[in-house]
Parts: structure tokens; C-alpha cells; sequence
């Protein structure tokens, strides 16, 4: 606390003159006009504030070295994010998202245009992905729509067709209100995208929007479990039943918090959740890490043929890439098996989430970029790349990065912050705190007011449509007709990026 | 997503405390409401003890308005600690008064009845004090 202002004799001499001040306006008060009392007052409570603070309370340091200056200290810490977000940080500076690409998502949201003049505000000379644009572009004429038909593999009857390369990735109703799933719902119906439930049991709010679905069984298979965790075949047979449920997914782990699985705690479980959950009122539900049903490699695809047999819809797995070996492993036993997921959704270790504890946030998984080269590396080592699709999450909010997930693997896009930035998310990072100031991560009524559903809905179509009318622009730059075409060599990676080692050989 | 995602919760009140935070709280109000009606409606002695502190009438309203928004406060449960320091602001005044007004009108100024409302509001801050950072710092070990 040294330096040009001494903070520590400032707040000596404040707390001097908190008592002295106290004594002249009683004076006052007494001499010249009761109405002195009032601050008379006002600086007692502060004097003896003061006091508590300095010689009672032992927790805070700071509070006993300065008082009730000290004070100031965590007034301004707590308003730090804001103060950064609004005043001092840059635009390239915040993460998970920075200014640039949230203004972006932001203006596509409310079909505004989004050119911007002069020069890239990025740092052109770091080691960022660009890509490859062709000296030929493709007319526009010649440009393919896009067309993905998972489950067409397995020749399954109701394999679902994709006609626009993004998804809503899973967000469970629990960490969103239902005004923020009714929006998102009604936009994807708008758009003609899926949305994918999450994994917040029976999608009840989800199944009121009439959007196309991708049902999420979690480790701890909301919704359709049996009292002890496993899965319940004729409430997946029920709820696969219905038209709307386009396919089902398996989440083996997410990159927000891979190898974890959640606590419920009972004063969270109402009678609605329990119902839709599955799950007992009145005792915390603890979701495993692991699906019960998936203990090894042979299990694990053994679990995915009963689900595929058992709903008769596409089935897909997500995973967020550990171990490479298992990876490996776990192919290898899809083709001793001969049964193969419809498709693998890669999510990077940078996902998001409701709420993590900070270790898995920040320190587990392997990012998206490495972890959909390599799968795409096992898939064709293994030989079985032309037996599934695969979709990719992590970041990916804006067309060029569409690009890099399609260059490097993917077949399609799912994206769930993208779409919370569509509506309205400004980035206050509270997901788990129900405190939601926008109104979307939180089931406070008060904080729901301000979210118009129908608004909302249409700024998620908005957003796909412009970032998918990006998309197309690229694609006819790159000099491809067709997504389907891109490959690595479409991308430009510096030496030192992390993909640098996968893909440089091939490009 | 899932599951550590709560709000993070205030410790719940016990029944006694509850009850004991209610017996404060109507306490401290109906004292203030009535110290308030008094006021208000011209009360002969505090009409005079106005008149010596040479703020009749601004004063009295003004006082007595404070008075019945502490009350309301209060009983709000939201707004019961902004009530309770306003009540015990007001009622240090009252006391604190008592110290520079002559000796005669203590007589009608006693020093119990400001205590009748600083005890109970004292009571309403400790017992909510997880609701203010500020105050919660006072009782931090
Ligand atoms: C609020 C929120 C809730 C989520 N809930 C789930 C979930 O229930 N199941 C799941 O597999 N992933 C969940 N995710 C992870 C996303 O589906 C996605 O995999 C991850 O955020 C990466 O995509 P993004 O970078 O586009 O957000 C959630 C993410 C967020 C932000």
C-alpha cells in the first residue's frame, strides 16, 4: 500500500475523523440546530461500524488495518467484472468470448450487418488459424445445399437429414429457465435446426416448441431411468415414440467436466423436477460419472446397440477426447461388434456449462481443435470413418470457425453458448448462481420479465441464418461446392499452433 | 449442465429465531407507528418539546414521517434491515437529543422509550445480518 497515494494513512486519518465528526455535529446539534443530530447519527453508526470492524470481526484483514475504507476494497472487487467488462478491458481481451466475436453474434442476432471497415482488429501476426481462400472461387450457381442424413449408415428408417450445418447443443431445462428453451425451441423450429434437450429429463418445455429434437440421456438418464439409475426401456421406447424426438444422444462426458457427474441438491428437486427428472423428492440426486450400463469398452457398445434397438432413432455419443488409447480401444470394439453410433459429437475441453467446480473447467480435456484431428486420425486408422458422422462443439459461434471444425472432421456444427450470446447472454458468467441478469441460466421470475420469447426466438433464427449466409460466402471463397469437400488443406495453420503437428503433413 | 447450479443459499432461519425476528420486528414498528400517530396528529407534549427545540412544526412532521416509513420498512420482510437502521438512527436521535434538550421536557422525552425500539432493531439486524455483506462483516471471527 505504498506509492503515490499512502491508502493506509488516508484510512488512519478517515478514521479519525469519523469520532471527530461525530463530536462536532453533536455539538451542533446541541448549540445550533437539532437537525444536526441526523449526521450526528449518520456518523455514530459509522464510528461504531468502525469499531466492529477494526477490533470485533477477526476474518478480514483488510477490514482491521483500514476500517471502514476497507470497505471500498470489496465494494470494488465485487464490481470488478463489471468495471473491466464496461470500462477498461479490450476488445479481444475477455474470455470465454471476447467483445469482437460477441458483437458479432449480436448484430447477426438482430440481422444487423455486420461489414466492418479499415482492417481486422485481431493480432494478424499470432499463430491463428486462417483459412485458404482459391484463386477460383465457385459461382454461386454451382453452390450445393447443404445435406447431412445421419443414421443413413446403419440404413436406419427414421434417419433424421440436416439441411443447415448447425445445432442447438445440449442445454438442459434446470440450467435454462423455460423462457430461454421456449425461445431457443421456437428458433430452431423458425430455422429448421434440431435442438438438443440436455440432459434435464423428460423435455417437457422442449416438446411444447415443436421443434425437431435429439433427446440427451446423461449418466444419470433423466427421464427415462429406472429407480436405480439404469436405463428404462419402455420410457425410452415412450418418449423415442414421439415425433418430435429426431434421434438420441449418449453423453459419455462433456468438456466443461469430463469424468464428472453432478449433485442435485433436494432443495433444488420441486414436484415438477422430480417428475421430469425421474427422481425421488426430498434427497439429493447425485448423477454418476460413468452410465452404469457402460463399464468397459464391449458394454459401452453393447449399451449403444440396446438404445438404438430400443428407440429405433439415430443414435449418437458425446464425448469430450482424454485418453486417445480409449478412444482407440473403444473403435476398435465398435468394429469387433460390427455396431457403430450414428454419430460421435467431439466436445472440446473449452465447453461450457451450468456450473463446474473450476478444476475440471479449467484444467481437464483436450481442446476442440486436436481432439477432432486426432478422432478423425482414429476413425480412419481404425476404418470406420464412412460408418458415422461426426459433430463438433466448442466456440464455435461465427462461420469462419464452422469452417475449421468442418476442415478438420466434422460433418456438422453444435453450438450452445453461440446460441445463449443469440439470445441476449451478455457474458455475466452467473449460470449457476440463478442469478441470470439477461434472464436465460436463471428461474427467478423477476429476472424472466424482461426476456420476450417471441424476440428472442427470432433472433436465433436470425443468427443461423446469417452465420449460415457467412457460411455459404466461404464456402464459394474456398473454391468448394459442397461442405462435404473441405479437408485440412483448406486451412492455413502456423507452425506453432497446437493442430500445427496433425495437420501440416497433410496440407 | 446441472446440479452445483444454486443459488447460494442464506442459512434457513430456525423457528425460534423466526419467532423472535417477528416479536422485533412488531415490536419495533408499533412503538415507532405509535410515536408516529402522536406526532402526526399534534400531541400536546410533543408539540412542546418541538417548540424548545425551535422546529415546530417542520420538524414534528418531518420526524414523524421518518418514523412511519421505518415502521413500513420494517415489516417488509425485503426491506426489514434499511427499517431497523432507520429506526435505530432515529431513536440514537431521540437519545442522543435527550443529552441537549433542557430538563424539564425529559420528563415527557424519556430514555427508555428509544430503547423500547434500538433493542428490537438491534435484534432484526443481528438475526438477518447474512442479508448485507456490510453487516455480516461486523460479526465476521
Ligand atoms: C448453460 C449450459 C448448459 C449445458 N448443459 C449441458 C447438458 O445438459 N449436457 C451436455 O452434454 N452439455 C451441456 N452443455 C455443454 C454444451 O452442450 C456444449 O457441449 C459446450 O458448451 C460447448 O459448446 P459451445 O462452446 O458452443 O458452448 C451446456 C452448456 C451450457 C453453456
Amino acid at each position: 500500500m505504498s506509492g503515490v497515494v499512502d491508502l493506509h494513512r488516508i484510512s488512519r486519518i478517515a478514521n479519525r475523523l469519523i469520532w471527530a465528526l461525530t463530536i462536532a455535529f453533536f455539538l451542533a446539534g446541541w448549540k445550533i440546530h437539532f437537525a444536526y443530530h441526523f449526521l450526528t447519527v449518520f456518523f455514530l453508526l459509522l464510528t461504531v461500524m468502525n469499531f466492529f470492524y477494526r477490533h470485533v470481526q477477526t476474518e478480514h484483514t483488510i477490514l482491521r488495518n483500514f476500517g471502514i475504507l476497507g470497505q471500498a476494497r470489496y465494494i470494488l472487487e465485487s464490481l470488478g467484472p463489471e468495471l473491466r467488462q464496461y470500462l477498461f478491458s479490450n476488445d479481444t481481451e475477455e474470455r470465454p468470448f471476447n467483445r469482437i466475436e460477441r458483437s458479432e453474434v449480436y448484430r447477426k442476432s438482430k440481422a444487423v450487418d455486420s461489414a466492418m471497415s479499415f482492417g481486422s482488429a485481431l493480432n494478424y501476426d499470432a499463430n491463428e488459424i486462417k483459412i485458404r481462400h482459391s484463386m477460383y472461387p465457385t459461382p454461386k450457381e454451382e453452390l450445393q445445399p447443404f445435406r447431412l442424413t445421419v443414421g443413413e449408415e446403419r440404413g436406419v428408417e427414421s434417419a433424421y437429414t440436416l439441411t443447415k450445418p448447425v445445432m442447438i447443443s445440449a442445454m438442459s431445462y434446470g440450467s435454462l429457465g423455460a423462457p430461454a428453451v421456449e425461445a431457443l425451441g421456437r428458433g430452431a423450429r423458425m430455422a429448421g435446426i434440431p435442438h438438443n434437450t440436455g440432459e434435464g429429463g423428460w423435455p417437457k418445455y422442449h416438446l411444447m416448441t415443436g421443434a425437431d429434437l435429439i433427446f440427451q440421456m446423461g449418466t444419470a438418464k433423466f427421464g427415462v431411468r429406472t429407480e436405480d439409475g439404469r436405463l428404462d426401456d419402455a420410457r425410452l421406447a415412450e418418449l423415442s415414440a414421439k415425433p418430435e424426438v429426431k434421434m438420441i444422444e449418449i453423453k459419455l462426458s462433456q468438456g466443461a467436466k469430463p469424468g464428472k457427474g453432478g449433485l442435485l441438491p433436494k432443495e433444488k428437486i420441486t414436484a415438477e423436477i422430480s417428475e421430469l427428472r425421474g427422481v425421488p423428492m426430498g434427497k439429493d440426486v447425485v448423477s454418476p460419472p460413468y452410465h452404469a450400463e457402460c463399464r468397459s469398452p464391449a458394454a459401452t457398445v453393447e449399451f449403444i446397440q440396446r438404445v438404438q434397438q430400443v428407440s429405433g432413432l439415430p443414435v449418437g455419443i458425446k464425448f469430450c477426447v482424454g485418453n486417445l488409447d480409449e478412444v482407440r480401444t473403444l473403435f476398435g470394439e465398435m468394429t469387433k461388434q460390427q455396431v457403430f453410433p450414428d454419430y460421435i459429437a467431439v466436445d472440446g475441453g473449452e465447453g461450457g456449462t451450468g456450473a463446474a467446480p473450476k478444476p475440471y473447467l479449467d484444467g481437464f480435456g483436450m481442446p476442440l481443435l486436436p481432439a477432432l484431428c486426432n478422432v478423425q486420425k482414429l476413425l480412419l486408422e481404425v476404418g470406420i470413418r464412412d460408418k458415422l458422422k461426426v459433430f463438433s462443439a466448442g466456440k464455435l459461434i461465427n462461420a469462419a470457425k464452422w469452417v475449421h471444425g468442418l476442415s478438420l472432421g466434422a460433418d456438422a456444427i453444435y453450438s450452445a453458448r453461440g446460441f445463449m450470446l443469440a439470445m441476449g447472454c451478455i457474458q455475466a458468467l452467473m449460470c449457476g448462481n440463478n442469478t441470470c441478469p439477461v434472464g436465460i441460466t436463471t428461474h427467478d421470475k423477476s429476472l424472466q420479465h424482461g426476456f420476450d420469447v417471441e424476440d428472442k426466438a427470432q433472433r436465433v433464427k436470425n443468427y443461423v441464418d446469417g452465420v449460415d449466409h457467412d457460411f455459404e460466402e466461404l464456402l464459394l471463397s474456398i473454391g468448394v461446392k459442397d461442405a462435404a469437400e473441405l479437408s485440412p488443406s483448406n486451412l492455413y495453420v502456423p507452425p506453432a499452433s497446437i493442430i500445427s503437428a496433425d495437420v501440416l503433413g497433410k496440407s | 449442465m446441472e446440479t452445483h447450479n444454486l443459488p447460494v443459499e442464506k442459512p434457513k432461519l430456525s423457528p425460534a429465531a423466526l419467532t423472535i425476528l417477528w416479536i422485533a420486528k412488531l415490536g419495533a414498528a408499533s412503538i415507532l407507528g405509535g410515536a408516529a400517530w402522536l406526532k402526526l396528529n399534534g400531541h400536546e407534549p410533543d408539540i412542546r418539546l418541538f417548540e424548545e427545540l425551535q422546529w415546530e412544526p417542520s420538524g414534528r412532521y418531518l420526524i414523524g414521517g421518518i418514523e412511519v416509513v421505518a415502521a413500513i420498512l420494517i415489516l417488509i420482510p425485503q426491506s426489514a434491515i434499511f427499517g431497523a437502521f432507520l429506526g435505530l438512527g432515529i431513536m440514537m436521535g431521540a437519545l442522543i437529543g435527550h443529552f441537549s434538550v433542557d430538563s424539564e421536557i425529559i420528563g415527557v422525552f424519556n430514555i427508555w422509550k428509544p430503547l423500547t425500539v434500538i433493542v428490537p432493531c438491534l435484534v432484526i439486524l443481528y438475526i438477518k445480518r447474512h442479508d448485507a455483506k456490510f453487516i455480516q462483516n461486523l460479526f465476521a471471527r
